[in-house]
This record gives C-alpha cells, sequence and structure tokens, in this order.
C-alpha cells in the first residue's frame, strides 16, 4: 500500500477543503488534501455563483449575515478576479408585503450590511426587465462569483505553499488508533489501489458527505442535506444580482452569470446527496417565479437545470425537511471533546461565500492541538490570478480571444481556447467533465454539441490513450450534460438537442464507437443521476439490440 | 391568382425533392422556407437504412432487402406508403438531377458503403459524393487521414485510431499549410473557400505529398474546394498520385452546401422558384382543401395560392415541429395535428444514447397512403395537402441512418402526387393522372 503522510489531512475537494489546505499550507504545516472526485466535483460546484452581501440572511439569521458580509469584503480583495461586481437588489415585487422592506432595511443595518433604498424607477433604470410594478428597491454589495475559479486558485496556492492535492481518491476507512484518528485508507479510483494516508489531525471538509466520514470513524454528524435546484437561461437578463425582497423562499434569487442567468433555488432534504433527482414542478416553480421578477423570463430559453445539495448542520434532526429553518452559518465540531475521538475535526455547514472564514477558524483549532502558534494569513494574501486587482468583466474572455490573432476556439459559446483545454489535459483530468470544470467547456447553449468531439480530439491527440478511453470520456461527457438538459428539453433547448443528435448520430456515427467495455469512475453516476431526475422514460435498460456497446 | 401549381414549403431534402418530383411531373413549382433546412448540416450522403431494427449492432448491408423488410415489419414507417421501388424511384430521379449539375453520387440500393466517420467509426450509407467514395475501400490496404494543424473540426489521429480498433490499416498525419493556419475563424466551409485558391491548394498538395508513397488511399477532411470542388479534387489526386477522399466534418457541412447548390441550380433550370426566407404561417382553407400559404412579411402575411402543396418543414431539428413546457407538440406551419407521447414524461430517456432513441423525435404529422396528413381519426385533413421528410412521424431518421433516403423518397413521391401524378400507395412507378385543374383561385 502507498503511504503519505502528512500534520494535517484534509478530506474533501471543494471550496472548503481547499481553503483548509490552503491556510495550513500557508502557516506550515504539512497539508494533504484527498478529494474522491475532481476539485469542485460536489456542491461548490453546483452552486448559484452568489457572493452573498449577507442582505438575504440579515432578517433571519444575523450571524450569517455578519459572516457573509465581513467575507464579502476579504474576497473582493483576494480574489477579484473571481467575482464580477455586478451589486445586488431586494425588491419587493407586487406579490410581496412593502412592510418587509423595513424589517429589511433595519436587519441589514444591524449587521453592517451597506443598504441603500433607491426609488422604483431607478431600480427601473438599472435593470429595465423588472417587472415595473415593483413597489420598492434596496441596493446592497451581493456580486456574482466563480466559484470554479476560485477554488483552483485556492488549491494552486495551496500547492504553491507545499500542499499536496490528490483528486479521485476516495477514503474508505478511518484509521482508529487508541480512540484516536491516526489517517485514513483511501482509494486511488484511477491507479485502483490504495493508499495509506497518516496524519496528526483530520479535517473532515467533506460537505453534505461530512456525516459519512464521521461515521466512519465512528461518530454521528447529522447533516442534513438540502438540495437546491437552479435553472440556466440563455440571456443576461439582468446585470444585477436580483433578489426578492421576502422572507427566504424558492426561486427568489437571480444571478447574471457570464453570458446567462441563473435563477435559484430551492432548498428540500435528501435522503441522500449523492442520488437525487431534478423534478418538473421544481423547474417549473423556478420559472414562475422568475417570471414575478421579469416578466417574459418564462419564454427565455432555458439551458440547463442541476442542484447542489447543501450541508446544513443543525446539531440535532430537523423535522420534515423545512431546511430553510436550519442556519446557514458554520459549525465547527471537535470529536475530541464531542465523541471522545482525538485527532479529528469536522467542519461544515456555512455558505460558499464564507469558506474562508471556515478554513481559519478549523485551522486555528488545529493550530492549538498541535501547539503551533501561526496566525491565520489567507485573508492578507491574494490569490494567485488576482494579480491585475480588478473584478472579472463579462466581456473579458471575448476580448482575450479577439486581442491580436484570434485563439483557436474549441467552445465558442464560453470562449473556451484549445491552449486552456490542453492545459486541463496535461493538469490531468480523468473525465471531460474536468476540463469543463475548470475551463467551462461545454457550459453554454449547445452543451458539449460541438466542443464534445473537439475535446475528445484533443485528449487523443495529447495523450495517445486506448482510442477507447478517449471514445470512453466523449460518450461519458455527453451524458453528463444529457443528465443536466433532461429537466429543461423542450422548444429550443430540444431543437438544441436534436442538433447534437445530428452531429454525433448521424455525421458521426458515434453511438457505435467501441468504449471495450470501460467505464470511468463517474460512467455510473452520470446515468443514475439521469434516472433520478423527472422526464426520463421510465424503462430499464434491458432488451433491444448492441446494449453491451455501451459498456 | 395563383402563378403556381405546386408550393412546396421547406428546402431541405424532402422539399427539394418535392420540388423535383413535381417540376418533373409538368407542374409549376414556389419553394417558400424560412431557412435552408438540415442538408448544410448533415454528412452530404444519402443515407438510406444503415440500422434496421434502429438499434440493431450490425449495420445493414443490402438496403434494398431490409427497406423491403422494414415495409412488411413497420406499417408506420414512412417507406411503407413509398415500397422499395419509391425509394429507388428518388434515389434515381436524384442521382440523374445532381449529375446533371456535375456533382456525382455513387451506389445503389443494392449496397450500403462504409464510410469513415470524423469520430473514425464506420457508417452505413448508400449513395455517396464522388469525393467520399474511396472512403468506402477503408478494409482494403492501408489509409491515410490526413487533417490539418492548428483547425479544431477534424482530429485525424482519433479517426485513424479508431479505424485501427475495427482492425483496419490506418495512419494518420497533421499537415501544416501555413495559409489554413492564418486563417480565423475556421468552419469548414472557410477552409473549403480557401482551397479554392490555386495558391493554397499547391500547398496543400506540398503538404501531402511526401505522405502519399505506400498508402492507397488519402483521407481528407471535406473541405475540398468550394465552387471549384470537382477540379480540386482533380488536382489533388493527380499531384499526390493515390485516391483521394473526403471525411464529413462538424457543421456547417461543405458536402451538404455543394448538394443543396446543384439542386437548387437543377431545379432553378426547370423553373422552379425558391424563396428562403419565406416563413409559412399561416394556411388557407376552403373546407377540406388548402387554398393557400401565408408567409410572414414585414406588414402583413402573404398569400401564396396553389393547387396542392408539400409540407416538408423538418422536424424538431428543421423547426418543422414544435414542443413546447406544457408537453404539447405542434406543426406549425399549417396547424396539422400531431402524433407524440402524450405527456413530458414520454419524451425522452436517461440514456442519451439508448439504442431505441428517443420518442419524442418520432413525434410528427401522421398521413396517408397518399401522404396526406390526417387526423387522429385517419380523416384527410386536406385533399390536396402532402407531407413529406422529418416532419413525418413515426421514425428516427439519425439511429436508423435514413435521413435522406426518407426524406428524399417522401418529397418525390410527395411532390409528384401534388402535380397530379397519381401513385398507388406503397408502389412504384405512378400512372399519369389528371393534372391540376383548380387552381385555388382564392389569391
Amino acid at each position: 500500500m502507498r503511504r503519505i503522510s502528512a500534520d494535517v489531512l484534509v478530506i474533501g475537494g471543494g471550496a472548503t477543503g481547499t481553503g483548509v489546505a490552503r491556510d495550513a499550507a500557508m502557516r506550515g504545516l504539512w497539508t494533504v488534501l484527498l478529494e474522491r472526485r475532481d476539485l469542485n466535483h460536489g456542491t461548490t460546484g453546483r452552486n448559484h455563483g452568489l457572493l452573498h452581501s449577507g442582505g438575504r440572511y440579515a432578517v433571519k439569521d444575523p450571524v450569517s449575515a455578519r459572516e457573509c458580509i465581513e467575507e464579502n469584503r476579504i474576497l473582493r480583495r483576494i480574489m477579484p478576479h473571481c467575482i464580477e461586481d455586478t451589486g445586488g437588489l431586494f425588491v419587493v415585487t407586487s406579490s410581496d408585503d412593502p412592510a418587509y422592506g423595513d424589517r429589511f432595511k433595519a436587519a441589514c443595518d444591524a449587521c453592517g450590511i451597506p443598504c441603500e433604498e433607491i426609488t422604483p424607477a431607478g431600480a427601473l433604470r438599472r435593470e429595465p426587465r423588472l417587472d415595473p410594478r415593483l413597489r420598492r428597491a434596496f441596493s446592497v454589495p451581493d456580486g456574482a462569483a466563480d466559484p470554479f475559479v476560485a477554488t483552483l486558485a485556492t488549491a494552486e496556492s495551496a500547492r504553491a505553499h507545499g500542499a499536496r492535492i490528490y483528486r479521485y481518491h476516495e477514503v474508505t476507512r478511518v484509521v482508529l488508533r487508541g480512540g484516536r484518528v491516526s489517517g485514513v485508507v483511501a482509494r486511488d479510483l484511477v491507479n485502483d489501489e490504495e493508499v495509506l494516508v497518516e496524519a496528526a489531525i483530520t479535517v473532515n471538509a467533506a460537505g453534505a458527505w461530512a456525516g459519512r466520514i464521521a461515521a466512519l470513524a465512528g461518530c454521528e454528524v447529522k447533516i442534513v442535506p438540502a438540495k437546491g435546484v437552479m435553472v440556466a437561461l440563455n440571456h443576461r437578463l439582468v446585470n444585477t444580482v436580483v433578489n426578492r425582497c421576502k422572507p427566504p423562499g424558492d426561486g427568489d434569487i437571480l444571478v447574471p452569470v457570464g453570458q446567462v442567468c441563473v435563477i435559484g433555488t430551492t432548498s428540500y432534504e435528501v435522503p441522500d446527496p449523492e442520488n437525487y433527482g431534478i423534478e418538473a414542478w421544481e423547474v417549473a416553480l423556478l420559472l414562475d417565479e422568475g417570471e414575478k421578477l421579469v416578466p417574459g423570463f418564462k419564454a427565455a430559453r432555458a439551458l440547463r437545470a442541476w442542484a447542489g445539495v447543501r450541508p446544513l448542520y443543525s446539531g440535532e434532526a430537523t423535522a420534515g425537511g423545512a431546511t430553510r429553518e436550519v442556519s446557514r452559518t458554520f459549525t465547527l465540531l471537535d470529536h475530541e471533546t464531542r465523541d471522545g475521538v482525538a485527532g479529528l475535526l469536522t467542519i461544515t455547514g456555512g455558505k460558499w461565500t464564507t469558506f474562508r472564514q471556515m478554513a481559519q477558524v478549523t485551522v486555528d483549532a488545529v493550530c492549538q492541538k498541535l501547539g503551533v502558534a501561526r496566525p491565520c494569513r489567507t485573508h492578507l494574501e491574494p490569490l494567485p490570478g488576482s494579480e491585475r486587482r480588478d473584478y472579472h468583466r463579462v466581456g473579458a474572455p471575448l476580448r482575450a480571444v479577439e486581442g491580436g490573432r484570434q485563439a483557436e476556439l474549441v467552445c465558442e459559446c464560453e470562449l473556451v481556447t484549445r491552449d486552456q483545454v490542453e492545459t486541463a489535459i496535461d493538469a490531468g483530468a480523468v473525465t471531460l467533465d474536468d476540463v469543463r470544470r475548470s475551463t467551462r467547456l461545454g457550459m453554454g447553449p449547445c452543451q458539449a454539441g460541438f466542443c464534445g468531439y473537439r475535446a475528445a480530439g484533443l485528449l487523443h491527440e495529447r495523450r495517445q490513450p486506448a482510442v477507447q478511453e478517449a471514445n470512453l470520456a466523449l460518450r461519458d461527457f455527453l451524458q453528463e450534460r444529457w443528465k443536466g438538459l433532461l429537466p429543461v428539453l423542450w422548444g429550443r433547448q430540444l431543437r438544441q438537442a436534436r442538433l447534437d443528435e445530428l452531429i454525433y448520430l448521424g455525421i458521426m456515427n458515434a453511438e457505435r464507437l467501441d468504449t471495450g467495455g470501460r467505464k470511468s469512475p463517474l460512467t455510473d453516476f452520470y446515468l443514475q443521476q439521469a434516472e433520478s431526475s423527472a422526464h426520463g422514460v421510465e424503462q430499464p435498460l434491458t432488451g433491444g439490440g448492441g446494449q453491451e456497446r455501451h459498456g | 391568382m395563383a402563378s403556381q401549381d405546386v408550393v412546396v414549403v421547406g428546402a431541405g431534402p424532402a422539399g427539394l425533392a418535392a420540388a423535383l418530383g413535381a417540376a418533373e411531373a409538368g407542374a409549376r413549382v414556389a419553394v417558400l422556407a424560412g431557412g435552408v433546412g438540415t442538408t448544410h448540416l448533415a454528412a452530404g450522403t444519402v443515407d438510406v437504412l444503415g440500422y434496421w431494427p434502429p438499434g440493431a449492432a450490425d449495420p445493414v448491408k443490402r438496403p434494398r432487402e431490409i427497406v423491403a423488410r422494414l415495409v412488411e415489419e413497420a406499417p408506420g414507417h414512412p417507406y411503407a406508403l413509398v415500397g422499395v421501388a419509391g425509394v429507388e424511384e428518388a434515389l434515381n430521379a436524384f442521382g440523374r438531377a445532381v449529375a446533371a449539375q456535375g456533382l456525382a453520387y455513387e451506389g445503389s440500393l443494392d449496397a450500403n458503403q462504409m464510410l469513415p466517420t470524423p469520430a473514425g467509426a464506420l457508417k452505413p450509407t448508400c449513395l455517396v459524393p464522388r469525393a467520399m467514395a474511396a472512403g468506402a475501400a477503408v478494409a482494403e490496404g492501408r489509409t491515410l487521414i490526413a487533417g490539418f494543424a492548428g483547425t479544431q473540426d477534424f482530429y485525424p489521429g482519433f479517426v485513424a485510431a479508431n479505424l485501427r480498433a475495427q482492425g483496419l490499416d490506418a495512419g494518420h498525419v497533421w499537415l501544416d499549410v501555413a495559409a489554413v493556419r492564418a486563417r480565423r475563424p475556421q468552419t469548414a466551409v472557410v477552409l473549403a473557400s480557401l482551397l479554392d485558391d490555386p495558391a493554397v491548394l499547391n500547398e496543400v498538395i506540398r503538404a501531402v505529398r511526401p505522405h502519399a508513397s505506400g498508402v492507397d488511399r488519402i483521407g481528407l477532411p471535406a473541405v475540398l474546394g468550394f465552387r471549384r470542388h470537382p477540379e480540386v479534387v482533380v488536382r489533388l489526386e493527380e499531384a499526390v498520385g493515390v485516391p483521394v477522399f473526403e471525411v464529413p466534418t462538424l457543421p456547417p457541412s461543405v458536402p451538404g452546401f455543394r448538394l443543396f447548390e446543384a439542386l437548387r441550380r437543377h431545379l432553378a433550370a426547370r423553373r422552379v422558384r425558391i424563396t428562403i426566407g419565406a416563413e409559412v404561417v399561416q394556411a388557407f382553407a376552403d373546407g377540406d382543401r388548402l387554398v393557400a400559404v401565408g408567409t410572414a412579411t414585414a406588414s402583413r402575411v402573404q398569400r401564396h395560392p396553389a393547387a396542392a402543396f408539400v409540407l416538408a418543414t423538418g422536424g424538431i431539428l428543421g423547426g418543422g415541429i414544435v414542443t413546447r413546457p406544457d408537453g404539447s407538440v405542434a406543426e406549425v406551419a399549417l396547424g396539422l395535428p400531431v402524433s407524440a407521447p402524450a405527456a413530458r414524461e414520454g419524451w425522452l430517456r436517461p440514456q442519451l444514447m439508448h439504442p431505441d432513441g428517443h420518442p419524442i423525435y418520432r413525434a410528427g404529422v401522421r398521413v396517408d397512403g397518399r401522404l396526406r396528413p390526417v387526423t387522429g381519426e385517419g380523416q384527410v385533413v386536406y385533399g390536396n395537402v402532402y407531407a413529406a421528410g422529418a416532419v413525418l412521424a413515426g421514425t428516427d431518421l439519425w439511429r436508423e441512418k435514413s435521413h435522406e433516403g426518407v426524406s428524399l423518397a417522401t418529397g418525390y413521391r410527395a411532390g409528384r402526387a401534388a402535380a397530379g401524378k397519381s401513385v398507388e400507395p406503397g408502389s412504384g412507378e405512378g400512372s399519369r393522372a389528371d393534372l391540376p385543374t383548380g387552381r385555388g383561385g382564392h389569391g
């Protein structure tokens, strides 16, 4: 068995885990991070892209609201390149109670969130598509964030400080020695081998899966996996983050993200963070709610739906899936004092916006246990990529590819260049979905119709694998995109999906490409997620000719 | 008053075949279309039937036999309405038309040809443009696949590796051609226009020639000339000394453009008026006859009367069939009844590449044995309207690889029927019958 040792072992490669790894490494701790899939594969890569001002939580959850505004200011400083400074509006629509605006304003003031009421006319000048019957509007410092880039930059910084990050390493066992967690055994899913990681302190930052990791150490941590569904629309209908000014509910935030906008979310407890569907009613509800903010919303083309599973922690079980009631603040559990299991900390709850603070609190505790007195510096040192000290601007990718000699574009929808794709492949992408997470490949309207083939061709060109590997990468990626298309396929997006069929079935006969019975670590996951979603024909995959070629 | 006997709605392969059939039968024909259809996207081959049943593991070898079997097994399939003879009649008419315009297609219903695709799979296809024909011989001897360095839409190493994985002898090379590298953006159409330039072609020849020895044929992306295509291929073959063949690319499809242009020229010579950008949005009926269709213009709906009409607006991709979030499915041009799964839950399968395909893609207009749209109860909606191509219900063209075959066969038959050539359902050559007399005088 391969052996790795460290001062700190971090489990989980989302925002929180990479944040902990960066913080620990910056404090000189010998740090190892294990992620069972790709960085950002979990909830971090499935969130709303919202940099909270805290306004959302000001009335009901002031602790979380204060954390948000504090971190909002820090993230703008250390990672401006991951943030588009859109600003945010809280809008009292004609369906909402105008009096709530006063409570909202007072709560923002109490939490230290800059909040200014503007006139309905002023709000409409700023966002002309808003329903003109809106009654009141408040301006707050929300922003649009790119959690993908942020995590990768955080991981890059962690590595630069000596952290070692292992992707596709799934923790299978926690090693307990005399009541103390001394490390874990993980399976390297790519090379199919076991790895023993020994560490003085293990940090469980597995998000919605944190309960499972804790259970491996014999500790019970009740995580409420709260599914939030989002839908991307093929237009940037607003340029500002727009929130409904009312108690938090479903589908009341609209975030401009790149060329599109994303409506979200729902919040419902699911039994399994791994296996959930996106229901037709959830998509319908989000579109209906969007219509209340922006008339004509439902006529826009929905590109894709996805869901993230929030790792809510309530200390005790909540009743009946009422996950809106669970605080969005975070919790650090010391299993030594809580369960008598030393060497293990669990960090859970929280928001993407507060991930850095969660990491700081966690590593403070780690340092205390290790007897190390080094202060946190993650709020002071900017992340790699932020050298221009400027916010991301929506036109920047276009400017980049049009500057001078035009770049070779692999994905026209998201302006992804050949260099970017090759860099991601060379960095060890296991699936083309990994390439997507680091480049935005295939995230636009055609959902990999054109770029899937190109990326598979480039993968083959760069790696020269057995061609069945490239065939599998292509098929996996198309299926991965399909699972998010299924809930929104009608009208123009169904027409687009049929164009993709013309390409892959009509031109390429790609359904007949040999995958040699191979599966990637995610082949089954993509299919299972599609099966869980609404609008799949409920039919077992049996019978019919040629089944086996699907590997 | 009507200035045409037949109005064809749609300018994809089915619409153009309908115009051909009607024009050959002596009718005055107008084609109205919102856009150019799927010809410019698809591979430019004529696929008649590649797999039957659609999920079968092995390709159809002899389409004539298997189409005949299909006619027996699948009475709802468009081929069952025209029969093997109807397919052959349309392919022959198509072949004559494009050959007359200098764009020769090779092959027959007797045998499918297995052509390398840009992914390196082999796709069964029936009629093959002359420039792709040498690709059908990949099973014999050594094949070199060549691509242009610095371009995005064709990966010769990927193609060759998949050919080798099927037991074939294939290698690949990237050609470094400065004129190609320098050009952005590089869609297939841009590259093909570039190769029309003799200087660029000479550069390409210089790049290919060193790799020609010891190979039996060379495959290149389908960009071998646009306006001067046949000449480009001839010059290239002469210069490298071995047969050269095109492999389809990602859309836009240069072979598709050439195919469309050849048919357009041929129809123009037969006084067929083709108007692109004229989207039919309304039907003007008089009882069970359609008297005119209306196209959208800036200020009003313009009426186009005719004695008979062919609906060839395509399926979900072509835009003839639209789907809505409430689960409704509609035919947009004439508002005809549509056969479709009852609810959205039944549209799609969880597995994208499920061999049986997605039920929604089989949605479309149902027709009687003479290709006239019918209601759910089987009643003919209009006695003088015929439907053809992907707008028809009952088949998934991309999965069974029958797109052009179904489009040409039903289009040609519908065109002839609309021109008054009455044909027996499922039969071959029609007999001359009543030419249209009533000319929809409601215009």
